[in-house]
């Protein structure tokens, strides 16, 4: 059975890791945490939704145009509202404030516009288990786990190896460094979130698959933000690493110590994992918020 | 005791003809800006954020609500207990959290917060689980809250006023240059930790009394959040701006309670802006000044706007 | 002098605030800013605003509220029972209103959370002066709202709220203002504790119960007493959290059980028919049993087959006609996507008040209590109420329903052994 929480474990994990990449890139970047990640992952989701169910597009173009949606909530996200707040200056915190208003602002849009009614996609996607070695195995979790590795693989290409991926390093590690330098840091940021913003409607659109669109769905990129900590913060591999293990820690403490105390002995956990790492676990040195 | 107080409470209410709404409404105003108030001297003065003082303030509530039920203590007595007990809690886990930094800090308060909601619900023999616990003894009406919430702020304006209250300001502005004049860096924040859950378990304590029934979930996460946002919004460095958030929090609910459907969307969208447009929050970094009004009073009619500064040059 | 100056002016902003609240006589649904009221004024006010609710009482529209989620995350269960209620009303007027006289629903919002739900209530009472409330149908709302019932003398419904504390307190005495429209945890777990272990003849089952859910708790500790004491055995019990999607892990250390029959007490469609699903997944071939959470006609769809052959124990819900009829108007008339049983519990206590009223022959609060107590039968589409004066609670029929296919097939009247 031991073997079967671990596989249960990293197939939750994944699903926490598409959604913790996205987050990281952007804290990576601009050193805030984007507490509506989560909901840019729903908006993708529900766009496709729209598209799929409500209009009678495929579901592959629904989907794409759902991706679309989540990078263009992200970037217009960042464009109004996030820009605003990083020019007048002040701690990051007002970042995380802004983005914990808006992420209320979606949920209850979302409420409105679609009612709390679950929502699924007009196809069955293969819900069908496969064995492996004594242990079941869900289909869709493989397949959520295989497009984090290849997201992964592609974002390590972009960070690494284009020009694109030196600006990005650049600007976290010093904006002002960076714009003296010539790089068009505004454009720059915007990309970066329009990525996130892809990543968060995959995410969306994958889980929406697994299990339901509803308004509140967003509420998974808390788990997205304590894997990315777990991880190391500022650390994209990190994310995806604390990702997994968080879904293994769960699930593990779920099924061997209690699992109506899951949360209490998952967070104990973490916080002992913090005190002998205190960046986290692939982390970089971190400064004080504000 | 109890009756007679409450009478007293309700002979001051009927005559002035604030309706029992609204006297809960002002309850619950008071237990914002105690709660608001412990928050603002760990965020604003020392800039450590938390997302878990809602599980302090769960501490608070269920240690002055056992008391009271179970072994018949005197609410003052409880609800000074609940406060200490919280703040005792405080002292262990700032201890072991206080040297992790930024987001790292922040996780595991959130984490603290959750844990404190899921034992409570577990414990049901303690606290009577996700059942909640009734029957607590109606101690929070209007005018004790009241009192309460003048004398916390009275408290808290001493504090930051001390060498206490220095140390903690100088720790915000740069750690460092702080420690190499012999500020234990460590030990400052862990005192500020400890007053803002002190505050909440406050506040818990009193909601007890005034809900005379608690359930684990009240205390949660969303919660944490919503102290953080006020304190924010207030201003973070202006105990006066985090009363006035407190106010506002809790009034603006309320306003838009009529508008059913569209409640907690307003309410959303009035956070952005805020922070869009007035992030130093409402009373920015300063706090309430009569001079500074007057001066900016008189300034309207020269047309000049905000006053440059001029007039009124502050002690902060 | 600064600092006084700071305490004194805030405690001045906020006296006042109550003061103005104070002097609104008629039914003020936005704050009026901060003004300081003149003493003489503000005890006028008082009085004016004890005889508005006497008036509110004997002429003009009678003013029913109604406190739900209107916002949270349960708001279609809230919205519908306000359009449910909204409908009642709507139908009570074309034939005539009650005694002449129009029912307006007042709806308020309370988020599904204690503190706010009495929030709205005081409002509903203070300045809207409802005669009744309907709702909450959280227990953990309604518990502190009975308090507040007793106090101002207005009687509250609750509509699906189950816990025993709502209309009785801990120490057993008696809210007298609290009623509510639905059979309470220990009636539903005895019934289901007992159908598993007598009729069905289970001897080991496993219990799988959402933490931090009041209901969901209660009711499995009941199913367990009366289970155990019926001869079986609860081998192994498991919770998740209210959020979790994933229960492989708790599926897992059941499935290595191997139960007769697991109890799954949760009340989310969508969650229960994934449970359904990774059970199967996992190869567990048990027969699940559930309680009135299970009550959504989406969820024998939902589960895939998952559910086949699975039983539930609930109230009567959509399946008679008239029930079926009424969803079908709410959801058609307010553009809802699928019916929530919620309108009916709301539809019901609408017209359980007109009776009250009717009864009484007048509309004054404490006359409407009265004849809520001493209710003999009252036909609701919920089911038969029969009132029980010593504690509110009514008896109410449970019914049996198995799933097949594409939905849950209506078996019959089951009642505790």
């Amino acid at each position: 059975m031991f073997f079967q929480q671990l596989i249960t474990g990293i197939s939750v994990g994944g699903i926490y890791a598409l959604l913790a990449t996205g987050y990281s890139l952007i804290y990576s970047l601009l050193d805030f945490s984007n507490w509506s990640h989560g909901e840019f992952a729903m908006v993708g989701a529900y766009v496709a939704i729209v598209f799929s169910t409500m209009l009678p597009f495929p579901f592959l173009v629904a989907a794409m145009l759902g991706v679309a949606g989540g990078a263009l909530v992200s970037w217009l996200t960042e464009k109004v509202v996030y820009r605003r707040i990083r020019s007048t200056g002040g701690p990051n915190m007002f970042l995380m404030i802004g983005a914990m208003g808006l992420s209320s602002v979606f949920q209850q849009a979302a409420n409105l516009i679609f009612t709390g009614q679950y929502r699924s996609y007009p196809f069955k996607l293969p819900v069908s288990t496969i064995k492996i070695a004594g242990a079941y195995i869900g289909v869709l979790d493989l397949i959520s786990l295989i497009i984090t590795a290849v997201v992964l693989i592609f974002l390590m290409y972009i960070i690494n190896k284009t020009q694109f991926g030196l600006n990005v390093r650049g600007i976290a590690c010093n904006q002002w460094g960076a714009k003296i330098l010539g790089v068009k840091v505004d454009s720059c940021i915007s990309k970066v979130f329009i990525l996130a913003g892809c990543l968060a409607g995959v995410a969306g659109i994958l889980y929406g698959a697994k299990y339901n669109v509803w308004p509140t769905m967003g509420n998974i990129g808390l788990k997205a933000f304590i894997s990315s900590v777990l991880g190391g913060l500022g650390s994209v591999p990190g994310a995806i690493l604390g990702a997994v293990l968080l879904g293994i820690i769960e699930t593990l403490v779920s099924a061997y110590v209690s699992s109506s105390l899951r949360d209490f002995f998952s967070f104990a956990l973490l916080i002992v994992i913090l005190l002998v790492k205190p960046s986290g676990l692939l982390g970089v040195d971190v400064q004080d918020k504000a | 005791m109890l009756s007679v107080f409450n009478s007293i409470n309700n002979a001051f209410c009927n005559t002035l003809g604030i309706s029992s709404y609204m006297q809960g409404v002002v309850v619950l105003m008071c237990i914002n800006i105690i709660a608001v108030l412990g928050m603002s001297v760990l965020t604003g003065f020392t800039r450590l954020f938390s997302f878990g003082n809602a599980g302090f303030m769960s501490i608070g509530a269920y240690t002055a609500a056992i008391l009271t039920v179970r072994y018949d203590v005197n609410f003052l007595v409880a609800i000074i207990l609940g406060a200490i007990a919280a703040g005792f809690v405080a002292f262990c886990l700032g201890s072991i959290t206080l040297r992790l930094k930024g987001d790292y800090f922040l996780i595991t308060c959130l984490g603290f917060g959750e844990c404190v909601r899921v034992l409570f619900n577990w414990t049901k023999n303690l606290t009577g689980g996700s059942a909640g616990f009734p029957g607590i003894p109606a101690y929070s009406n209007m005018l004790f809250s009241v009192v309460c919430c003048i004398l916390a702020f009275f408290i808290a304006w001493r504090f930051i006023h001390s060498k206490y209250g220095r140390n903690l300001t100088s720790i915000r502005e740069n750690e460092v240059a702080a420690q190499a004049v012999g500020i234990n860096a460590f030990r400052t924040k862990r005192l500020s930790f400890v007053f803002s859950a002190i505050y909440a378990g406050w506040a818990g304590a009193i909601y007890a009394g005034y809900l005379m029934y608690i359930v684990p979930s009240a205390f949660n996460l969303g919660k944490s959040c919503e102290l953080i946002t006020t304190t924010v919004i207030g201003g973070l460095g202006s105990l006066t701006g985090s009363v006035l958030g407190a106010i506002l929090v809790t009034v603006l609910p309320e306003v838009f309670r009529s508008m059913a459907n569209y409640r907690m969307l307003l309410y959303g969208i009035a956070v952005v802006l805020v922070i869009m447009f007035k992030p130093s929050g409402l009373y920015g970094y300063k706090e309430f000044s009569l001079k500074r009004t007057i001066a900016w009073f008189r300034n309207i009619g020269k047309g000049k706007g905000k006053p440059a500064a001029a007039e009124g040059k502050e002690d902060k | 002098m600064k600092k006084s100056l700071a305490t004194i002016l805030s405690a001045v902003m906020i006296l006042s605030l109550a003061a103005c609240g104070g002097n609104s006589t008629a039914p003020a649904t936005t704050q009026a800013p901060a003004t300081e009221a003149p003493k003489a004024e503000a005890t006028e006010a008082a009085a004016a605003e004890t005889e508005a609710a006497a008036e509110a009482s004997d002429e003009g529209p009678i003013k029913i509220g109604y406190v739900g989620d209107l916002t949270g995350g349960t708001a279609l269960w809230g919205t519908a029972g306000q359009y449910g209620a909204e409908l009642a009303a709507k139908d009570i007027n074309e034939a005539g209103g009650i005694m002449g006289r129009e029912v307006v629903i007042v709806p308020m919002d309370g988020k599904g959370d204690p503190s706010d739900s009495v929030s709205a209530l005081k409002k509903l009472i203070d300045d809207e002066h409802v005669v009744a409330s309907i709702g909450t149908n959280f227990s953990s709302c309604n518990i502190p709202m009975a308090s507040v019932a007793d106090e101002k003398k207005i009687p509250i419904i609750a509509t699906a709220a189950s816990n025993e504390l709502v209309t009785v307190d801990e120490n057993g005495n008696l809210h007298p203002y609290s009623f509510r429209l639905c059979f309470i945890d220990p009636y539903i777990g005895e019934v289901i504790g007992s159908y598993a272990a007598g009729t069905l003849g289970y001897k080991t089952a496993a219990l799988f119960t959402v933490a931090g859910n009041t209901n969901s708790e209660s009711v499995g500790a009941i199913i367990e007493n009366v289970f155990t004491s019926k001869g079986g055995e609860i081998v192994i019990s498991e919770q998740c959290q209210e959020a979790d999607m994933d229960y492989r892990a708790q599926l897992a250390k059941i499935g290595a059980k191997n139960p007769d029959v697991i109890f799954v007490l949760m009340n989310d469609y969508a969650k229960l028919a994934t449970f359904a699903k990774q059970a199967r997944e996992l190869g567990i071939e048990s027969m699940l049993m559930g309680h009135d959470g299970w009550d959504s006609a989406q969820l024998a769809g939902e589960a895939g087959g998952a559910l086949e052959g699975c039983l539930y124990i609930s109230r009567i819900g959509f399946n008679t006609p008239e029930a079926a009829a009424f969803g079908d108007r709410v959801t058609e008339l307010y553009k809802m996507e699928s019916r929530e049983a919620e309108c009916l519990f709301t539809r019901d206590g609408v017209y359980w008040i007109k009776d009250a009223i009717e009864r009484a022959g007048s509309a004054d609060p404490t006359a409407i209590r009265d004849a809520l107590e001493s209710t003999e039968k009252f036909e609701g589409l919920i089911g038969t109420l029969v009132e029980d004066p010593a504690t509110h609670n009514p008896a109410m029929a449970c019914a049996l329903f198995e799933c097949h296919g594409d939905a849950f097939e209506y078996k019959g009247i089951v009642e505790a052994e």
